[in-house]
């Protein structure tokens, strides 16, 4: 069970690891500030938000990361480096891996295309039915 | 005027289809590419037609919604089951946590656990109480 207390020092730890000013290999004192031992920390914070503390937070950073390059210039070291990732090349990596091209060319291309960064449920709803996709929806259907 | 379709925010959109299908047992009804999102939802294998459609909380507006009602404790949806004794112990042993056991509540009982996307989720059982 989990009690109404954790649930609550879970989101705080949450709230912490958003904050790209923390630093790398700080999850022991986000786990002490929530007055857990790092093992129960990992173990709980899986459980309740479906993955670990470390990648929530790489996955909130890319996430920043994708904002900065499409709402600034910046250059990608200085994004890279606003976010917390102190390598380019892993940046780089993570950046491919989770949004399928490299940080330079997801930039190019969302501004040539003027794709909405965050859109709402009802834009994303038309661009459904809009798409080129109606025979993968037909064949997805359950049997 | 018909209730055909239903949606929640998810803040990763596979992590849901993995725990909505995998975990729960939903079937996947919809999948269709937006940019890099996706319209994507699921319905009950045991009938009905109504689907879920899990989307994208990337709205800061959605976000704050979807952390506000889980920091409450407040369940962001409910789903009917019909021994909710069972799927307590069948979630549990699939690791799910909950965040109120099966709970007597007068002529329903509820539980509700943890969707490891931002949301909390109610179970009940009609009759049960």
């Amino acid at each position: 069970m989990l009690t109404k207390n954790q649930l609550i020092r879970l989101c705080s730890a949450r709230d912490q690891l958003r904050d790209v000013g923390y630093a790398e290999g700080s999850i022991d004192e986000v786990a002490k500030s929530v007055a857990m031992s790092r093992f129960h920390f990992v173990r709980q914070f899986k459980a309740v938000f479906g993955e670990t503390p470390v990648q929530f937070r790489t996955r909130v950073r890319l996430d920043q990361a994708k904002h900065l390059l499409i709402q600034s210039d910046d250059s990608i070291t200085d994004i890279c480096m606003a976010i917390g990732f102190s390598s380019l090349g892993s940046f780089s990596f993570l950046f491919s891996q989770r949004f399928g091209r490299a940080p330079s060319m997801y930039r190019q291309k969302l501004r040539e295309s003027g794709e909405i960064l965050s859109p709402d449920c009802m834009t994303i709803m038309r661009g459904a039915w809009e798409s080129d996709s109606q025979i993968s929806r037909s064949t997805i259907s359950p049997e | 005027m018909k209730i055909k379709l239903s949606g929640i925010y998810v803040d990763d959109q596979q992590k849901a289809l993995d725990f909505y299908t995998d975990i729960l047992g939903f079937k996947k009804k919809q999948d269709i590419p937006v940019g890099e999102f996706r319209w994507l939802s699921v319905v009950s294998p045991e009938g009905g037609d109504t689907e879920l459609s899990l989307e994208p909380n990337v709205n800061p507006i959605a976000k704050t919604y979807q952390e506000a009602l889980f920091e409450q404790g407040i369940p962001i949806t409910a789903f009917e089951v019909d021994d909710i004794q069972a799927e307590f112990r069948r979630l549990s042993d699939l690791g799910v946590k909950f965040t109120t056991e099966p709970t007597s509540a007068g002529d329903v009982t509820l539980a509700v656990f943890v969707d490891t996307c931002g949301n909390l989720v109610q179970i009940y059982q009609l009759g049960a109480g």
